[in-house]
C-alpha cells in the first residue's frame, strides 16, 4: 500500500521544521568556518602558514565529505536477545511449499527473523525404501521463488469490505456481521458454496466438512485451473478410487508418455523428475538406462528429454493410446503418422519386454483416454509396481463439471453465498467473464485468497490469507504421507489465516494451529507406532516437516479391463478433429498463473523457448512459412497474429518453435492477469477462455483454429537467440550403445589434454588444500530451471525486466543453454548454415547445458583486468572484488563462456547516487525490478554483497556457503568432509545433476566425476583449465535412428 | 644546412623570402577571425558541448544507456578509441621519423599534424575513460602507493599497458609539439601589437630570443624528443593492438595485429592530415607552403600503408583457413558473410580497393580527389575497428550467447562530440598558433625554395655546369 509511511523518529513523523532543516544539512553542527576566517591570524596579511592551514582544512574537509561513498546505516542490536536468534547465523525450519499440485517439502532459511531462501527438505523421517522418498531432496523453480512472494508489496495489507479497509478495532464487528449474514442465508435454506482448487491439506479438508455441517445446504466445489481430473475419474470408474495413482518412475525401465509433461508440469513434476533420473544415470559400473518414448503435439520439457519422440496432433495423442493398446494386444492399430507409428511399434515391443517395469502415462484430461492408458498399464502388470494405488496421489481431485454447474446456478441466482479459498475463477476459468458478471448475483461473497486477484476484487468481503511462510498448515500429497507447513515469520501485513475465518463461521473456537494439532492427534497419531506420546510425535513432525504412516486405501484392481467403449469413443472423436489444432499448456515457471506477480519466475526463461515475460503462440517452422509469419530471432521480433478458436479471437505474438507438430499451435495459460500485482499485470494474454469443455472435463486442446496476420510486429524478450550449437565442443553426446561398447572412451583425450595444460612457463596458482570444483551431468539435467532461480535467490541477482532482457542485459549468473539438432535422413543437422537441408523440423533433439562461471585455473578474465578486481583464490575460485572493479568489461569480452554479468544500470539501487534509481531511468520498468522497496529488499541474502551499478559480477561458487562450511568444520574441530559445502544450484536441483566439492580430495564425488571418462571440459582446448566438468549426454536410442552429430575437431 | 639538388622539385613555391614567409603564416594568427571561422567554430563547439552532455548522461545513468550487452562488452566506445589513437599516429610519424630520415617536405605539414596528434589523443582518451562502469574509480588504474596492502594494478593486463602507452605518448607528443612552437610563438610575440597578445605569446614563448645558444638547445631537444617519439610511433598502436591480440576471442587473438595496427594507424593518420591540410591550405591561402607535392608525398604513403593493411586482411583470412581452427574460421566467415557483412565490405572497399587508385599520378595530385579519398579512408578505418571489435565478439565460442549490437543515441552522440572536440580544438589552434612551422620552413628555404632553386640553377649554368650536379645528393 503506497500511502503507508515509514519513519525513523518522532520528529520525522511530525515533520518538525527544525528536524527538516537539520536533515537537509550536510553536517549536523555548524562548522566554525566563519570563526576560523575571522580569527586574528587570518585577518592579518595572509602568511604562507595560514594558506597552508586553510588549504589543509579545505582539502581534508573535502576528502572527508567525498570519501563517504556509502551512506552509513546503523543496525541496532537487541536489548534482550531472543534465545534462538544468533545475529549472522541462519535458522532452518522444515515446511512445505504447496502450489496446486506442485508440492515441495522444504527447509526455510531464516536470517535474523526473515526467511530468505528455500532449500529442499533433508528430513530423516522418510525411509530409503519409502515410495515417497523422491518428493524430498529437490525443489521446483516455483518453490525457490516463493520466498520473494512473501515480501510482495502488492499482497493485500488488510481485510476489506467492499474494497474498504477494515480497521483492527472493527474486525470483530465485521466478523459478526459476516457470520450473521451467512447464518441468515443458511436459515432461509439458501445455498452456500465454498470454491477451492483441490485441497490437499487433511486438516483443512476436515475443517471444510465441519464448516459444511454448520451450514446445511452448503457445498464444496473444487476444480483445478489446469485440470487433470479425468485421471482420477478413470481410476474411480475401474478401481473405485477417485485419485490419480502414485507414480514410481524410478521402477520403470520403459516409459511411454502420450503428451504428459511429467518432468515439467504434470501432477508432481519435481518428484517425478527425481524418480525419472534414477534410471538415467549411467557410469562405467552401470551402463543401462531407461528408455523414454514421447508422443506429443508440442515440444514439452519432457519431450525435450525423451530418447525418442514423435510429434502428432493433439487429438492424435489420444489416438496414440488406442494404437498402443491395440499393438500390445496384437491388433491392427490406427495410423497416426509414419514416425509416430514406427515409434509406437518399437515402444510396444519394449513394453511387452518390460512387463511390470514399464509405465505409460497420458496428459489427456479425457476420461476415455485415461481409461485406455489405465488398461494398458493394467495389461502390462504395472499396477502395484510403477503405479501404486495404495500410495495414490491426492492432487487433481477436483471436478470440472461442478465448476461449470456452479456457474449455471450462479447465473440463475440459485447460489446465495460464495466463498473462495484459493480459487480465482474470474481469471482461471474458461468462462471467467461470465463468472465476473454472475458473482454479484450472490448475496454474500467472501474471498479468502491471499491476493486481491480478479475474483477477490469482485467480492464483498476479502479476508486475505497469509503467505505460506506465515501460516500453519499441512499437506498430504500422497496417501500416507503428511507434510507440515509452519510459520517462519510473523505476518508482514494484516492478513489472516483463511482457515480461521472458516472456523469462525463454523463456530469453532480457537485458532487453526490448535485445530490442526487436534486433527493430527485424532487422525494421524494413531496411524503410527514410533512415538508413544502425541507431544513427541508432534514435535518431531514439526521439526522434520514430514511424517510417513501406513494408511489404508480402498480400491480393487480389476483383472480384465474391457475398455472397448472408450476405444471407440476416442477413435471417433480423434477422427472428428480436423484442421489446425491449438494446445493449451502450462509453462514450467509460470504454471497456472498464480505466481504471475513473481518477477523471478517471470524472468526465468522458458526452458524450451527461452522467452521471458510473455506468452506467445508457438507454431512450427513449416506452418510459419505457410502463413508467412516471420520471426527474427536475432532481433527478438516477431509477427503479431490473430488467433480464433471457436468464437473468441485473441492477438498473440507468434513464436516459431521447432519440434511442434505442423498442424498444431500452442499457447501457455497463466498470463494476461489483470489483478496479479504490479509486475504481473497485463503480461501476455489470458487464454483460459479458449479451454474447451467436453461435458465432463476441461480439455487442453481445440481444433478448428484460424490464424491471420495483423501486419504488426511485436518485440519478444529471449535470453538465447541462437539455437544451434554449431557442432562445437561445448556439447558432447553419444548413444547408449556406443557408451556401452566403451564407457572409457575419451579418457586418453582428456589425459592428453591435461598433459598439455601442464606445459606452461607460468607458475601454477598455489592451491594448498582445496580446489573447488563442480560436475554437471548432462544426462541428468532436465533443464527445469530450478537451479537458476535458486542462484538468483541465494546471490541477490537482480531482475532486470523485459526491456533490459531484450537488450541482452539479463543478470543471471547461471543460465541453461538449450540447443537443437535435427536428425534427418541425410545425417544430423547441427549447424545453422545447413538448416536448409532440414525436411522435417518436427524431428528435433534437444540438449540442455547449465552454464555458469567455470572457475578456470587459467582464467582468461583474470589476466586482462587492469586493477586485479578479478583474481584467483588459493582454493581455485575465480573471485570478484566488487569494490575494486572499475567496469572496463574486458573480462566479460575475454570470457569464452560469456558468464560474466555487468551492472549496466542501477538495478539494485545499491549505489550511492539517488538520481539514477531505476524509476528515474527512462528505459527501466520499476515494477519489474522489485528491488527498490525496503520490504522486498528483506529477501536479500545478507551474506552476499548487493552489487552496484558499473561493476562486473558472476557466479562465485556460492563462496559464502563455502566459507560457512569451512567455519563449521573448524568449530567442530574436524576436516572438511565431502558434501559439507553445497552450492545453491546443487541443492535446488531435483535430479542431482550438479555435484560440487573439493577436487583435491581423493574419492570425493566431484573428483570421481572429473576422473570419469564421460566427463569433458567445455572449450578445453583453449587451456582455460575449467573447474567444471560436464558429463556427456547419453541418448538411449538405436544407432540407426541417432546419427552422431558430426563434430569438427578443432585444431590445437 | 644540407645542400639539395636543384633538379628536385621545390618544396616552397613562389617568390619567397624570410619576411614573406613570416607574413604569410602569421596572417592567419594576426587577422581577425573570419565569418566562416566563426561559423565552423560555433558548429564544432555546439557538437562538442552536446558530447559533454552525453558523457554526463552516461555517468549519471550508467553504461546501460549504451547499446552494449552481455556478449558485446565493447562497441563504438573502443572502436572510436582505436580510431582516434590511429589518427594521431601520422603526426608523430611526420615529426619524428621523417625528421630522423631528413625528409624536408615534412616541414610544411608537421605542425598541423602534431597538433592533430595531440587533439586526437585527447579525443581517444575520452573513450576508455568514460566507458568504465565506475569512472570515478579510474584512479585505480594508476600504480600509486596506497594503504590497501599496497594493492597494485595488474601489470599483466593490456589495459594497464594502454594506460602507460597512451599517457607516455601524449606527454612526449605534447612536448615535441610545444618545443617546435617556441621560436614561432616568439616571432608572433615580437610582431604583436595588442597588449594581451604580447603578454599571452610572451608567456607561451618562454623568453625565447633566438640566440645561438637557444637554437642549439632547441635543436638538440628536438632531436632527443624525435628519438623518443620514434619508438612510440610503433609501440603505441602495438600496445593498443595487444588489447585484442592477447585475448582469447577468435578474431582478436592474432599475432599479426601489431604491425597491422601500426600500418593501419599511419594509413588513417595520413588520411586525417590530408583532410585537415586540404582545407587549411585553401582557407589560409598557404598553397605555397603545403604544395601539391606535399599532398602527393602523403598519398604515396597512403597507397603504401593501405596496401600493407590490405595484405594484412588477406593474411588473416589465409591464416584462419590454414589454422583449421573452427572458431577462427567461423569468426572470419562471419565477418564477411554474417549479419555485419556490410561493415566488412565497407572496410574492404574503403581501405583496400579505393586507395589503389593512388597508383595513378594524376589522381595523387588532384586536390579534390585526395580530399574525397581521405574521408573514405577514415570511414574505412573506422569500420576496420568496428569489424575487429564487434563482429569478433558478438559470435564467439559458445553459440547460446551470441547476440547483436547496435549503438544508442548516447554512443553516437559521444562519437559526434569527440569530433566536435577535435575540430573545436583544431580551429582554436589554427587561430592562435601558426599552423605551419615558420622557423622550420625558413630552415629549408635556402635549399628548397622555388626562387632559390631557380637562382641556384642559373648560377650553375653560368659557372660550373657539371660539378654541381654531381656534388648534390
Amino acid at each position: 500500500m503506497e500511502s503507508k509511511k515509514y519513519w525513523k523518529g518522532i520528529e520525522e513523523l511530525t515533520e518538525d521544521p527544525d528536524f527538516i532543516a537539520r536533515r537537509e544539512r550536510e553536517f549536523p553542527e555548524e562548522l566554525p568556518v566563519d570563526e576560523i576566517f575571522q580569527s586574528s591570524a587570518v585577518q592579518q596579511p595572509q602568511s604562507r602558514r595560514d594558506f597552508l592551514r586553510l588549504m589543509g582544512f579545505g582539502v581534508s574537509a573535502a576528502t572527508l565529505a567525498a570519501s563517504c561513498r556509502i551512506p552509513v546505516k546503523h543496525a541496532i542490536p537487541y536489548v534482550i536477545k531472543p534465545e534462538e536468534v544468533i545475529p549472522g547465523k541462519a535458522s532452518w525450519y522444515a515446511s512445505t511449499f504447496v502450489d496446486g499440485n506442485d508440492v515441495c517439502p522444504v527447509l526455510v532459511k531464516v536470517r535474523d527473523g526473515r526467511p530468505i531462501k528455500i532449500e529442499p527438505s533433508t528430513t530423516s523421517n522418510i525411509g530409503n525404501q519409502s515410495p515417497h522418498r523422491f518428493l524430498f531432496g529437490g525443489t521446483s523453480a516455483r518453490a525457490q521463488a516463493s520466498v520473494l512472494s512473501l515480501y510482495d508489496l502488492t499482497r493485500p495489507h488488510f481485510p476489506t469490505v467492499q474494497g474498504k479497509e477494515v480497521r483492527p478495532e472493527n474486525m470483530a464487528d465485521t466478523e459478526a456481521e459476516l457470520k450473521s449474514k451467512l447464518q441468515q442465508i443458511a436459515a432461509r435454506g439458501g445455498k452456500v458454496v465454498l470454491v477451492t482448487p483441490t485441497v490437499m491439506s487433511p486438516s483443512t479438508q476436515a475443517l471444510i466438512s465441519d464448516f459444511l455441517k454448520a451450514y446445511p445446504g452448503s457445498r464444496h466445489v473444487s476444480y483445478d485451473a489446469f485440470s487433470y481430473a479425468a485421471l482420477a475419474a478413470a481410476h474411480e470408474k475401474w478401481f473405485g478410487l477417485y485419485a490419480a495413482p502414485g507414480y514410481q518412475f524410478e521402477q520403470a525401465e520403459v516409459i511411454v508418455s502420450l503428451g504428459a509433461d511429467f518432468l515439467g508440469t504434470w501432477l508432481s513434476p519435481t518428484e517425478f523428475a527425481r524418480q525419472y533420473v534414477q534410471n538415467r544415470k549411467v557410469s562405467p559400473q552401470r551402463t543401462v538406462m531407461s528408455k523414454h518414448y514421447q508422443v506429443e503435439a508440442l515440444l514439452s520439457l519432457t519431450g525435450a528429454n525423451a530418447d525418442e519422440r514423435a510429434a502428432v496432433q493433439p487429438a492424435q495423442e489420444a489416438l496414440a493410446a488406442v494404437a498402443l493398446y491395440r499393438l500390445l494386444r496384437g491388433e491392427e492399430a490406427p495410423s497416426l503418422n509414419a514416425r509416430a507409428d514406427a515409434l509406437l511399434k518399437r515402444a510396444a515391443t519394449d513394453l511387452q519386454a518390460h512387463k511390470g517395469k514399464s509405465l505409460v502415462v497420458s496428459g489427456s484430461n479425457d476420461v476415455a483416454v485415461q481409461e485406455i492408458v489405465a488398461a494398458i498399464n493394467q495389461m502390462l502388470g504395472n499396477y502395484g509396481n510403477t503405479l501404486r494405488l495404495d500410495v495414490h496421489a491426492h492432487c487433481q481431485r477436483g471436478n470440472d463439471s461442478q465448476a461449470e454447474a456452479l456457474l449455471e446456478e450462479l447465473k440463475a441466482g440459485a447460489v446465495h453465498a460464495l466463498i473462495f479459498y484459493g480459487a480465482n475463477p474470474v481469471y482461471e476459468h474458461r468462462r471467467g467473464a461470465e463468472f465476473a458478471e454472475a458473482i454479484s448475483k450472490a448475496e454474500l461473497t467472501l474471498s479468502l485468497n491471499d491476493r486481491a486477484d480478479e475474483t477477490s476484487v469482485l467480492c464483498m468481503y476479502h479476508f486475505p490469507d497469509h503467505h505460506y511462510l506465515e501460516s500453519w498448515n499441512d499437506c498430504s500429497p500422497r496417501n500416507g504421507l503428511y507434510l507440515m507447513t509452519q510459520p517462519v515469520i510473523w505476518p508482514l501485513f494484516r492478513t489472516r489465516q483463511a482457515q480461521e475465518t472458516l472456523m469462525m463461521l463454523a463456530g469453532i473456537e480457537g485458532d487453526y494451529y490448535s485445530y490442526m494439532k487436534r486433527y493430527w492427534q485424532q487422525n494421524i497419531f494413531p496411524l503410527q507406532s514410533v512415538h508413544t506420546s502425541f507431544q513427541t510425535f508432534w514435535d518431531h513432525a514439526v521439526k522434520e516437516g514430514a511424517v510417513e504412516v501406513v494408511r489404508q486405501a480402498a480400491f480393487t484392481v480389476p483383472s480384465v479391463m474391457d475398455v472397448s467403449q472408450a476405444l471407440a469413443a476416442v477413435t471417433d472423436s480423434a477422427r472428428k478433429a480436423s484442421g489446425l489444432s491449438i494446445c493449451l499448456y502450462e509453462k514450467v515457471a509460470m504454471g497456472n498463473g498464480r505466481y504471475a506477480n513473481n518477477p523471478w519466475l517471470m524472468e526465468m526463461p522458458d526452458p524450451i523457448s527461452k522467452v521471458v515475460w510473455d506468452n506467445y503462440l508457438c507454431l512450427s517452422p513449416k506452418l510459419a512459412e505457410e502463413l508467412q509469419v516471420k520471426m527474427d530471432v536475432a532481433e527478438q521480433r516477431t509477427d503479431l497474429v490473430t488467433v480464433t478458436v471457436g468464437e473468441m479471437s485473441l492477438t498473440l505474438p507468434a513464436f516459431v518453435q521447432p519440434g511442434l507438430e505442423d498442424n498444431t499451435v500452442a499457447v501457455a495459460v497463466g498470463y494476461g492477469r489483470t489483478h496479479a500485482g504490479r509486475s504481473g499485470n497485463n503480461v501476455g494474454v489470458n487464454v483460459y477462455p479458449w479451454m474447451p469443455f467436453n461435458g465432463q472435463h476441461h480439455q487442453h486442446f481445440a481444433s478448428g483454429v484460424a490464424i491471420s496476420k495483423t501486419g504488426k510486429r511485436y518485440e519478444l524478450a529471449m535470453t538465447q537467440t541462437h539455437f544451434s550449437h554449431e557442432g562445437r565442443d561445448a556439447i558432447s553426446e553419444t548413444s547408449l550403445k556406443r557408451y556401452q561398447s566403451n564407457p572409457h572412451a575419451g579418457k586418453e583425450k582428456k589425459e592428453h589434454l591435461k598433459k598439455i595444460w601442464a606445459e606452461t612457463l607460468y607458475p601454477d596458482h598455489p592451491q594448498p588444500a582445496i580446489r573447488w570444483g563442480m560436475s554437471i551431468d548432462l544426462n541428468s539435467c532436465i533443464g527445469c530451471g530450478a537451479c537458476t532461480v535458486s542462484c538468483q535467490a541465494e546471490n541477490n541477482v537482480p531482475v532486470v525486466g523485459k526491456t533490459e532482457v531484450r537488450r541482452v542485459h539479463e543478470m543471471t549468473w547461471l543460465r541453461i543453454d538449450r540447443y537443437y539438432s535435427f536428425p534427418q535422413d541425410s545425417g544430423t543437422v547441427v549447424k545453422e548454415a545447413d538448416y536448409d537441408q532440414i525436411q522435417d523440423y518436427q524431428n528435433v533433439q534437444v540438449v540442455f547445458q547449465p552454464m555458469l562461471c567455470q572457475h578456470c585455473d587459467n582464467a582468461p578474465c583474470e589476466n586482462v583486468c587492469p586493477v586485479n578486481a578479478t583474481n584467483h583464490s588459493t582454493e581455485g575460485l575465480n573471485q570478484m572484488a566488487y569494490n575494486r572493479c572499475i567496469g572496463t568489461r574486458y573480462c566479460a569480452n575475454n570470457c569464452p563462456y560469456k558468464v560474466r554479468r555487468f551492472n549496466w544500470l542501477d538495478y539494485t539501487t545499491a549505489d550511492v547516487f539517488p538520481w539514477n534509481e531505476p524509476w528515474k531511468v527512462p528505459t527501466l520498468n520499476i515494477e519489474d525490478l522489485k528491488m527498490h522497496d525496503a520490504v522486498t529488499r528483506m529477501v536479500l541474502n545478507p551474506d552476499v554483497t548487493v552489487r552496484t551499478r558499473g561493476v562486473m559480477e558472476k557466479c562465485s561458487f556460492c563462496v559464502q556457503r563455502l566459507q560457512e562450511a569451512k567455519l563449521e568444520a573448524k568449530i567442530q574441530g574436524r576436516p572438511l568432509r565431502d558434501g559439507d559445502a553445497r552450492t545453491a544450484c546443487q541443492t535446488a536441483c531435483p535430479t542431482d545433476a550438479i555435484q560440487f566439492g573439493n577436487l583435491m580430495e581423493e574419492g570425493s564425488r566431484v573428483r570421481q566425476d572429473h576422473d570419469d571418462a564421460r566427463s569433458y571440459y567445455v572449450l578445453a582446448e583453449l587451456n582455460t583449465q575449467p573447474g567444471i566438468a560436464y558429463m556427456k549426454k547419453v541418448r538411449h536410442m538405436d544407432d540407426g535412428t541417432a546419427a552422431e552429430p558430426a563434430h569438427t575437431q578443432p585444431a590445437h | 644546412m644540407h645542400p639539395e639538388s636543384y633538379i628536385r622539385p621545390p618544396l616552397i613555391h613562389g617568390h619567397k623570402d624570410y619576411l614573406q614567409i613570416t607574413e604569410d603564416i602569421c596572417r592567419a594568427v594576426e587577422a581577425r577571425p573570419s565569418r566562416s571561422w566563426w561559423i565552423a567554430f560555433a558548429v564544432s563547439a555546439a557538437v562538442m558541448l552536446w558530447g559533454f552532455f552525453v558523457i554526463g548522461w552516461t555517468i549519471w545513468f550508467g553504461i546501460g544507456t549504451w547499446g552494449l550487452n552481455r556478449t558485446v562488452g565493447w562497441g563504438w566506445d573502443i572502436t572510436n578509441f582505436v580510431w582516434w589513437i590511429g589518427i594521431g599516429h601520422a603526426g608523430t610519424l611526420i615529426s619524428a621519423i621523417l625528421l630522423l630520415f631528413r625528409q624536408k617536405w615534412r616541414t610544411g605539414v608537421n605542425r598541423a599534424a602534431e597538433a592533430m596528434t595531440i587533439f586526437a589523443v585527447i579525443c581517444a582518451a575520452l573513450f576508455p575513460v568514460f566507458h568504465m562502469g565506475r569512472v570515478w574509480m579510474a584512479f585505480y588504474n594508476l600504480p600509486y602507493p596506497n594503504t590497501r596492502g599496497p594493492l597494485w594494478p595488474n601489470f599483466n593486463s593490456p589495459l594497464m599497458w594502454d594506460v602507460f602507452a597512451i599517457s607516455t605518448y601524449f606527454s612526449v607528443s605534447l612536448m615535441f609539439w610545444y618545443t617546435g612552437l617556441i621560436p614561432d610563438l616568439a616571432t608572433i610575440r615580437d610582431r604583436a601589437k595588442k597588449q594581451w597578445a604580447k603578454v599571452f605569446y610572451g608567456i607561451l614563448s618562454f623568453g625565447w630570443v633566438g640566440s645561438a645558444k637557444h637554437w642549439q638547445r632547441h635543436e638538440s631537444l628536438s632531436l632527443v624528443l624525435a628519438g623518443i617519439s620514434t619508438p612510440l610511433v610503433l609501440s603505441v598502436h602495438t600496445i593498443v593492438s595487444f588489447d585484442f591480440a592477447t585475448s582469447v576471442v577468435p578474431g582478436w587473438h592474432t599475432t599479426i595485429f601489431p604491425p597491422y595496427f601500426v600500418a593501419g594507424a599511419i594509413f588513417s593518420g595520413f588520411a586525417m592530415v590530408l583532410t585537415l591540410m586540404v582545407i587549411t591550405r585553401k582557407v589560409l591561402n598557404l598553397q605555397d607552403y603545403i604544395t601539391i607535392d606535399h599532398i602527393e608525398s602523403m598519398n604515396k604513403i597512403i597507397v603504401l600503408t593501405g596496401s600493407i593493411v590490405g595484405m594484412a586482411y588477406l593474411t588473416e583470412l589465409f591464416v584462419a583457413w590454414y589454422s583449421q581452427n573452427p572458431y577462427e574460421q567461423y569468426a572470419f566467415a562471419n565477418r564477411a558473410l554474417g549479419p555485419y557483412w556490410w561493415s566488412y565490405w565497407s572496410m574492404m572497399m574503403c581501405n583496400v580497393i579505393s586507395p589503389q587508385l593512388f597508383w595513378v599520378r594524376r589522381l595523387r595530385r588532384n586536390v579534390w580527389f585526395t580530399f574525397f579519398m581521405s574521408i573514405i579512408i577514415n570511414v574505412g578505418m573506422w569500420f576496420e575497428r568496428f569489424v575487429i571489435i564487434v563482429t569478433s565478439v558478438h559470435r564467439d565460442y559458445v553459440p547460446s550467447n551470441w547476440s547483436m549490437y547496435s549503438p544508442t543515441w548516447v554512443e553516437i552522440s559521444f562519437f559526434l562530440g569527440s569530433l566536435g572536440l577535435f575540430f573545436t580544438a583544431f580551429l582554436v589552434f589554427a587561430k592562435l598558433m601558426p599552423v605551419i612551422a615558420m622557423a622550420e620552413v625558413k630552415h629549408i628555404l635556402k635549399t628548397s625554395g622555388e626562387e632559390q632553386k631557380r637562382r641556384q640553377l642559373e648560377a650553375v649554368r653560368h659557372h660550373q655546369p657539371a660539378a654541381a650536379v654531381t656534388g648534390s645528393h
